[in-house]
């Protein structure tokens, strides 16, 4: 549906459309150096207070249909952030997208979106998308024009290479375009996982991705695959492992998870059990489980692997023991090849996990990149028998292993198009580009599982002239007209092929889906023999650092590096923002004689083709030693403004200092393990690092323990001594209404990052840039703290060979005793009778006291008036709260509109309050739940039972704030660590000593 | 000289509510807070509250249609004076010419830029459909209505002419206003909808 954007709200910059927030700049620019001249008149006339504040409200000619000024509506819409495809409910607001949130009805990521999904918001107001098509030269051009030009070159000898394209619908359109022109179809992943499909091509004969089951496995081992990071459908898995491990409301099953892997990832950083195995020894230590397992010297001999003796026979007994509820996955990076994924596979089949955990029949369409496909084409290109080339959604010149290679075997084709929301590194290389809508504006349909449909609406009217791609086929193939409707060939398509009797389109597009898993007939064949396994047992060697590259955690693979939530965004565990890194671990960085911060060149010899890339050495505790592992998605050279920090032109500044960090795509491909040197070349400028400081200096703030212990009594870990307050001079509060509060279960917490981004969007927290990071300034209303444990103490590290890390998100606390509000002098910061702690941005004078003495550090001071460099980007904002400007304090406010909304809708409906109704921004983001909110004077609600539960403590307890944000214990399913052991222990001789004395007590 | 000192003394003594009261609201486009009671622009068509709210007895919600579900009481589009002036061409030689130009607006798909009347300050967020709808209203008798009159801080609009505001929409004012329905509600055991003394409330 397109809606005009609405024009009634012309009282602030937030809700103006585009062009006329264009000429409120110009018309104060001038207002500015008039000021200079009349400075000291216009003053005197302000201050008395004289003038007119002259608004002028432009309503519309004709309100749209059905929407109604200053509601928010919610639009079910699907997720194309990545080919996880997670479906969204789109909060729209007079006619635009302000809020994306996970479909609560879809039963694949639920609610949950990961940060990139919630900042899906950036790209669509951005600025530095095409606004109409344009010629390799830059030049503006009309439809007709490209229209024309590629109806005359698409014919036979025509290529159409895309990225994964699961749905019913525009796979489609895709088969009609091939067949009416000629054409062939190539699609490729840049993060592949072809090795699996092709494992499963030879072993079940099929290739496919299998949907993984985490909630049906009591037992998960994986060798470096990140399924709580990035890894084919992370929400998804996020939330089915958290539900098979969450211990709240009186439940007690765990499941366990062991993580044999090089670098740390987040993944490694949640499990239970984690083991340092560098990825070339990943073949010969399946190969040792695989004997273990019964394979009788199936797969050859095992080369020598690091892993401690019995490491991998007490995970084959373990395995046994939970046949058909365990799962075993390998990670697709570059040491990953078919033949691991078979051995994979014959491992899952041994322990009987096809059909239960590993499913096949509802099998993953999120990933279908074929290489071979794409190995093919590069051929094709290089034989000239590739005339016409469409580049449509992906970027290979910056996303291939040899991206230059591929550049240069562009230029063969006669005729190349490319059809991109922005002049990447590939579409600028192409004659023409047919500019591509945001998904947000354009209609389409997807199956991220086989028999899951889902749809995606429009949400707003075009920003620019742009058409979507799938309808630029159409219409290149000469299959539609310009001006036709993809809704109505995606209607006409569901309606006939898609929709089963008694589902309408309309409803459809209501749920955001069709669900026919079910009805998918099961004709996935057994598993055969594995075939050629020749070699796979073997350690592949080199000489220098075994070099690994991994999906980003904030940028992804790269499409989306020009987002500044996500650029903002720090790696979970590295902590650095606005850049990638190499992560090396302290040992091997000490042998190197590098430093963090150091500026490195990293670079590797793959087949005779030099892959090199430049970042700065980042200090990871618990990577393996002699790896180094490096972030993909950064080093984009045409993303867009982002690259330059936020639009600001970087004279005299230094090269390094520009937040696009290093390509690391080059050191894909290889099929093995990647060997090669580090060199220093340099310091890198302005490290953004959000946290720099990784342990608890012995503090309980995180607190954790074991299953074990757990189950003997859930206080366990959470029974440190605190010592009572001796005296307060501030009376208690008294709640006579509803008191907010919340309850983070740090058992559930992945640490992830979606809440931050969700957090951003939600309450106009603006991004700061790289330098303004490195300040230590960045806005982020809730970071998640990541803790080593005793990572570094007294300067020593005391295990930095292998340490646990966990995640804790930290926001205002809203402390009934909040040091906040007894410091400001002009009464900016308040307590509410509810509970919460209030900040009047307009009664701030920006004394920052009470910053100073918060002792949880999470009030943000503006240091600056942070607007957008282009004010379309202003649409992004939400019109429920202000925008801050420079010297305003800030801070979480519970998501106080969403309070008020909430409180609202029940006054209408005459209502009390249910519990559960008002959900705030981080708590809806979080993939598994993690984040509760509710009343604790409700003895019916959630947080009230929580707040109950023997695992909750608040942090900082011994200085008696009292904060109305509370903890759940983390819980790990290993076996008990000494410290542990010892503080039970403790507990249990101070529980007896009060009995004692109690005892006492009573016989005098 | 004389001079000299005399801007130093202005710039201490205003220089601190300098980038208050100038730079918020010219260097960033902010509304402040506009107490004008009275204020009555002039508008590009005299629309008469009179004619259309008192003599006709239009209901308010007829034209300010969102007032009773969102947050804006909403300027009415030039389609809605259209259902009536499509037909209704006025009597007298100056309504005709002002009904003229609405008609003309419509016709040729124009907005009218009607000039803002009550503005609160950017940082508040007032919402007329707590107050109109949601707020319980206890009237003489002691009977509780869903919702507060238009009038009780519009003044009795039906007899203004053009628009006019009646009230100087202060914070105090509005401060006074919640705590005295506070004691009301106390009184008849009435749950409160917001703490009246939640800064969140508004500011947020």
């Amino acid at each position: 549906m397109a809606i005009q954007i609405n024009t009634q709200q012309p009282d602030d910059l937030k809700n103006m459309p585009p062009e006329m927030a264009a000429e409120i700049e110009e018309v104060s620019k001038s207002r500015r150096d008039f000021m200079k001249v009349t400075g000291m008149a216009a003053m005197g006339a302000v201050i008395a207070g004289c003038t007119a504040n002259e608004r002028i409200v432009k309503p519309l000619v004709a309100q749209p249909e059905g929407i109604k000024l200053g509601v928010p509506y919610e639009y079910a819409s699907t997720c194309q952030m990545c080919s996880a495809n997670c479906g969204t409910v789109m909060k729209t607001r007079d006619g635009r997208p302000i809020k994306a949130e996970g479909n609560p009805q879809l039963p694949m990521n639920y609610s949950g979106l990961c940060a990139s999904g919630q900042a899906s918001l950036w790209n669509l107001y951005n600025p530095d998308r095409l606004h109409q098509p344009v010629a390799k030269d830059g030049s503006a051009k009309t439809w007709a024009e490209i229209d024309a030009a590629a109806k005359a070159a698409i014919g036979a000898g025509t290529v159409l290479l895309t990225g994964t394209i699961s749905g019913a619908g525009a796979r489609d359109v895709i088969a009609r375009f091939c067949a009416k022109t000629g054409a062939k179809h190539v699609a490729y992943d840049a993060i592949s996982a072809w090795t699996i499909a092709a494992a499963h091509r030879d072993t079940h004969g099929a290739a496919v991705i299998p949907r993984y089951r985490f909630d049906m496995a009591d037992m998960i081992v994986s060798f470096g695959a990140d399924f709580l990071g990035k890894w084919i459908s992370p929400m998804e898995y996020s939330r089915q492992w958290a539900a098979k491990r969450d211990l709240r409301f009186g439940r007690k099953e765990m499941s366990r998870h062991i993580q044999l892997e090089a670098r740390y990832s987040l993944t490694g950083a949640n499990c239970d059990v984690r083991h340092r195995l560098p990825d070339s020894q990943r073949g010969a230590a399946l190969v040792a489980l695989a004997e273990a397992l019964g394979a009788n010297g199936k797969f050859g001999a095992a080369g020598k692997h690091g892993l401690a003796g019995g490491v991998i026979e007490s995970l084959a007994n373990e395995l046994k023991a939970s046949k058909g509820r365990s799962l075993v996955l390998a990670g697709n990076d570059s040491a990953d090849n078919v033949k691991i994924q078979k051995l994979v596979n014959w491992i899952n089949h041994t322990l009987e996990n096809y059909g239960k955990t590993v499913d096949l029949r509802n099998h993953s369409q999120q990933k279908l990149g074929n290489d071979e496909a794409l190995a093919q084409l590069l051929k094709d290109l290089e034989g000239g028998s590739v005339k016409t080339l469409i580049v449509y959604g992906v970027n290979p010149v910056y996303d291939l292993p040899d991206g230059d290679k591929f550049k240069e075997l562009m230029a063969k084709a006669a005729n190349t198009f490319a059809i991109s929301d922005h002049a990447d590194e590939t579409a600028s290389e192409c004659a023409w580009i047919a500019a591509d809508d945001d998904p947000n504006e354009s209609w389409g349909d997807f199956e991220p599982q086989r028999g899951l449909h889902t749809l995606a609406q429009p949400l707003v009217r075009r920003l620019w002239d742009t058409r979507q791609g799938l309808h630029t086929l159409l219409v290149w193939g000469g299959l539609a007209a310009h001006g036709d409707k993809y809704y109505d060939v995606l209607k006409k398509f569901w309606e006939t092929s898609v929709l089963v009797a008694g589902e309408t389109f309309r409803s459809a597009v209501e749920m955001g889906f069709v669900d026919h898993r079910d009805s998918v007939v099961n004709n996935m064949p057994e598993m055969r023999d594995t075939g050629d396994m020749a070699g796979v047992g073997e350690v592949a060697s080199g000489t220098g650092l075994e070099i690994i590259v991994y999906e980003s955690y904030t940028v992804g693979e790269g499409r989306h590096a020009n987002n500044g939530w996500l650029q903002e965004l720090p790696d979970p565990l590295t902590r650095q923002s606005w850049t990638n890194g190499a992560s090396i671990c302290p040992a091997t960085m000490a042998e190197l004689g590098l430093e963090e911060g150091d500026l490195v060149e990293v670079t590797a010899d793959i087949g005779g083709r030099k892959a090199t890339c430049r970042v700065p050495v980042l200090r990871q505790p618990g990577a393996t030693p002699g790896t180094v592992s490096i972030g993909l998605g950064y080093g984009r050279t045409k993303a867009g403004r982002i690259k330059h920090g936020l639009g600001v032109e970087a004279d005299a500044v230094d090269e390094d200092t520009l937040a696009i960090g290093g390509r690391g795509y080059g050191f894909l491909g290889a099929g093995k393990a990647v060997f090669g040197s580090v060199s220093k070349v340099g310091k890198y400028h302005h490290l953004a690092k959000l946290q720099e400081h990784d342990s608890q200096e012995g503090r309980p703030l995180l607190k954790q323990t074991s299953f074990d212990l757990w189950k003997k009594n859930p206080a366990n870990g959470n029974t440190h001594e605190i010592p009572p307050v001796a005296l307060t001079v501030w009376p208690r509060w008294e709640y006579k209404g509803h008191k907010w509060g919340m309850v983070v279960d740090l058992n559930s917490c992945t640490g992830c990052g979606a809440c931050v981004v969700a957090c951003s969007v939600e309450n106009n927290v603006p991004i700061v840039g790289k330098e303004e990071v490195w300040r230590r300034r960045e806005m982020h209303w809730i970071r998640i703290d990541a803790y080593y444990e005793d990572a570094e103490h007294d300067g020593k590290l005391t295990n930095h060979e292998n340490p646990e890390a966990g995640f804790q998100p930290m926001m205002c606390q809203h402390c009934e005793n909040a040091p906040c509000e007894t410091v400001c002098p002009v009464l900016a910061t308040l307590h509410s009778e509810e509970g919460l702690n209030t900040q009047a941005y307009n009664r701030c004078i920006g004394t920052r006291y009470c910053a100073n003495n918060c002792p949880y550090k999470v009030r943000r001071f503006n240091w600056f008036t942070y607007k957008y460099a282009d004010l379309t980007m202003n649409l992004a904002l939400n019109p429920d709260l202000t925008v801050r400007t420079q010297g305003v304090m800030e801070k979480c406010s519970m998501c106080a509109q969403r309070i008020y909304d909430g409180k609202r809708a029940a006054g209408l409906a005459g209502e009390k309050l249910r519990d559960g109704s008002i959900r705030t921004a981080c708590q809806s983001s979080c993939p598994t739940n993690a984040i509760v909110f509710g009343d604790q004077n409700d003895p019916k609600s959630r947080v009230f039972e929580l707040g109950k539960d023997a695992r909750n403590y608040q942090v900082l307890a011994e200085i008696n704030t009292r904060p109305a944000v509370t903890y759940l214990t983390k819980v790990r399913n290993r076996p008990s660590k000494p410290e542990e052991e010892a503080l039970a222990d403790r507990a249990i001789k101070r529980a007896a000593a009060k009995a004692d004395t109690k005892h006492e007590g009573h016989d005098h | 000289m004389n001079a000299k000192l005399a801007v130093i003394f202005f710039f201490l003594t205003f220089g601190f509510s300098m980038p208050v009261l100038l730079g918020f609201r010219d260097v960033y486009d902010i509304q402040l807070p506009n107490l004008h009671t009275y204020y009555q622009p002039e508008q590009p068509i005299p629309f008469s509250h009179r004619w259309h709210a008192g003599v006709l007895n239009m209901d308010c919600q007829y034209c300010h249609t969102s007032a009773d579900h969102s947050r804006h009481a909403g300027i009415p589009n030039v389609s809605t004076c259209w259902n009536c002036h499509e037909k209704v061409l006025g009597k007298t030689t100056t309504a005709q010419e002002n009904i003229t130009k609405v008609r003309n607006a419509y016709l040729k798909g124009e907005s009218v830029e009607w000039k803002r009347v009550h503005n609160v300050a950017d940082f508040v967020y007032f919402n007329h459909q707590t107050h109109v709808r949601i707020a319980k209203f206890i009237d003489e008798e002691g009977k509780v209505h869903d919702g507060f009159s238009c009038q009780t801080c519009h003044g009795p609009m039906e007899n203004a002419g053009v628009a006019r505001q009646a009230e100087n929409l202060s914070m105090g004012w509005c401060v006074n206003c919640h705590r005295d329905w506070n004691e009301k509600y106390e009184k008849a055991g009435i749950e409160r909808f917001a703490p009246v003394n939640a800064c969140d409330a508004c500011h947020r």
